[in-house]
């Protein structure tokens, strides 16, 4: 049996008493897409940053490829937090990408991505520089990469900070809502870099709005709720059959906001063609 | 009358004391931007004994006159045993004064770094130090840099309180001068107009770095 990208265990986080996350389990094995889809305040942010310790949990585990990740456990058989650099370490192999793309603005697109490979690697100035062009180039944008992230449109910035997530070639890359931030008319360019992404071997986590993506390129589809995942399933199950009253309700919200009707989908329910863009 | 020649003849004096202005501010600087990063440090630390000493600094800065903290450092210092020159005790007064509205402006500018940005450098798995020498100090000068140069322009119009510990700045050969010749008028317009030429030297200056640094 392989061993899952990326585990967690009982993840709860709370702020100030006030729980947002109520103990998340969810395994996604190497190559696997999963994207998580919920309403607003959910959690999902909050769950990806858990899982890189932006924001460490308040209880449960992270499993990087079977290895405890933020943490270490102790002669004594207690699970201690991770000195900084050692968290550092370890979260080079986990890239994030964010819905306000959060490029260094006083660097130029190539050495946004450079940056990565370059100081936190240590690799030499000339590989980085390679490294760096060929991923532009992969996200459509080599003729770009002298510009500074703020001559440069929002997607545009959105595909070199994926650039940026590779360079650091991660056993896994989260993304929180990567289009959400972007006019609709540069969604598109946005999605398809990270569709190339997900036919390839990449293992993604997506918070994503886009339900048409998600159905997709998807290998599972996760609805989170209140701070729980409320179903799991593979996207053409999720939305044909799905296990829960909630994840029927949460589809007819989603349905109605994109195709502008609040029908009862019934059935079968929805012909896929319409969600797929 | 206006006699050119009189103003003429003590010309060298006053660039003499030009000079000593030039010296003032620029040490004094120096010392602010040294005092000014180690206290904003402090201001930001996460212990909160640090943070209370750079406050309580700050406040002690700027709640006392600048005149009375050069008196501490000329006339005090020397009650137990330190005696210092007159122009080094002005150049650490104002340097020590000036620090603390650099850190104040350091603070602000470190603040205003969009959180994000750091996040996604610490993601990366980039460690504290270069996260410093890579993302904060780079974005920190230049969101300071305007505010530096107003406060390094302020320090040069400080620098007359020198006089009083009588280091022949600027403005003190100016009234040396006066005392001499009576003719407060061209002496004081002269006077004037070398503070305006080291001001603008330093603003240009700064202009052409902070163009240097612009990225948009
Ligand atoms: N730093 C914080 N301090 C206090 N509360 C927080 C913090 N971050 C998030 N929360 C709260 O946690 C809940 C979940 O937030 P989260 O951002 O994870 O939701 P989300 O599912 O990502 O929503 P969205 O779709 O709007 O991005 C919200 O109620 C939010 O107010
Ligand atoms: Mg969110």
């Amino acid at each position: 049996m392989t061993i899952p990208a990326l585990r967690t265990e009982a993840i709860a986080k709370s702020f100030n008493g006030n729980e947002v996350l109520s103990g998340i389990d969810l395994s996604i094995m190497p190559g696997e897409v999963v994207c998580i889809v919920g309403p607003s305040g959910s959690g999902k942010s909050t769950f990806l940053r858990c899982i890189n310790h932006l924001s460490p949990a308040t209880s449960g585990h992270v499993y990087l490829n079977g290895e405890l990740f933020g943490e270490r456990e102790t002669a004594g058989g207690n699970v201690m937090p991770l000195q900084h650099a050692a968290l550092q370490e370890q979260r080079q192999r986990i890239g994030m990408v964010f819905q306000s793309f959060n490029l260094w603005p006083h660097r130029t697109a190539l050495e946004n991505v450079m940056e990565g490979p370059r100081i936190v690697k240590k690799m030499p100035t000339a590989e980085a520089r390679d490294l760096a062009e060929s991923l532009l180039e992969r996200v459509g944008l080599a003729e770009r990469k002298s510009y500074y992230p703020g001559h440069l449109s929002g997607g545009q910035q959105q595909r070199v900070a994926i650039a940026r997530a590779l360079a650091m070639q991660p056993e896994l890359i989260l993304f929180d809502e990567p289009t959400s931030a972007l006019d609709p008319e540069l969604v598109g360019e946005v999605l398809s870099v990270m569709k190339e992404l997900a036919s390839g071997e990449t293992t993604m986590i997506v918070v994503t709005h886009e339900i048409g993506f998600a159905v997709e390129v998807a290998d599972r589809l996760v609805l989170m709720d209140k701070g729980r995942i409320v179903e799991d399933a593979p996207p053409r199950q999720f939305i044909e059959a799905p296990r829960e009253e909630r994840s029927r309700q949460f589809l007819k919200q989603v349905l109605s906001r994109s195709l502008g009707f609040s029908g009862e989908p019934s059935g079968a329910i929805l012909p896929l063609s319409i969600l797929q863009n | 009358m206006f006699d050119p020649a009189r103003l003429i003849a003590a010309l060298p004096e006053l660039a003499n004391g030009a000079t000593n202005t030039v010296m003032l501010t620029f040490c004094s600087a120096l010392l602010s931007w040294v005092v000014g990063s180690v206290i904003v440090v402090g201001l930001l630390s996460p212990v909160a004994l640090w943070r209370r000493a750079g406050r309580v600094y700050v406040s002690f800065m700027r709640g006392t006159p600048a005149l009375v903290q050069l008196f501490l450092v000329f006339f005090a210092l020397p009650m137990i045993g330190v005696h210092v020159p007159p122009f080094i005790a002005a150049s650490i007064t104002l340097g020590l004064n000036s620090g603390a509205y650099v850190a104040e402006i350091l603070r602000g500018a470190l603040l205003a770094i969009p959180a994000g940005q750091i996040e996604a450098a610490e993601a990366l798995g980039m460690r504290k130090a270069a996260l410093w020498r890579r993302i904060l100090l780079p974005q920190g000068i230049r969101i300071a840099l305007p505010s530096l140069t107003n406060e390094l322009t302020l320090l040069l119009k400080t620098t007359p309180l020198a006089s009083v510990v009588a280091v022949t700045e600027l403005t003190f050969a100016g009234q040396i001068v006066i005392a001499r010749t009576f003719e407060p008028a061209e002496v004081l317009l002269a006077v004037a107009l070398g503070y305006i030429v080291v001001s603008q030297a330093l603003v240009l200056g700064a202009r052409a770095l902070e163009r240097h640094l612009a990225v948009t």
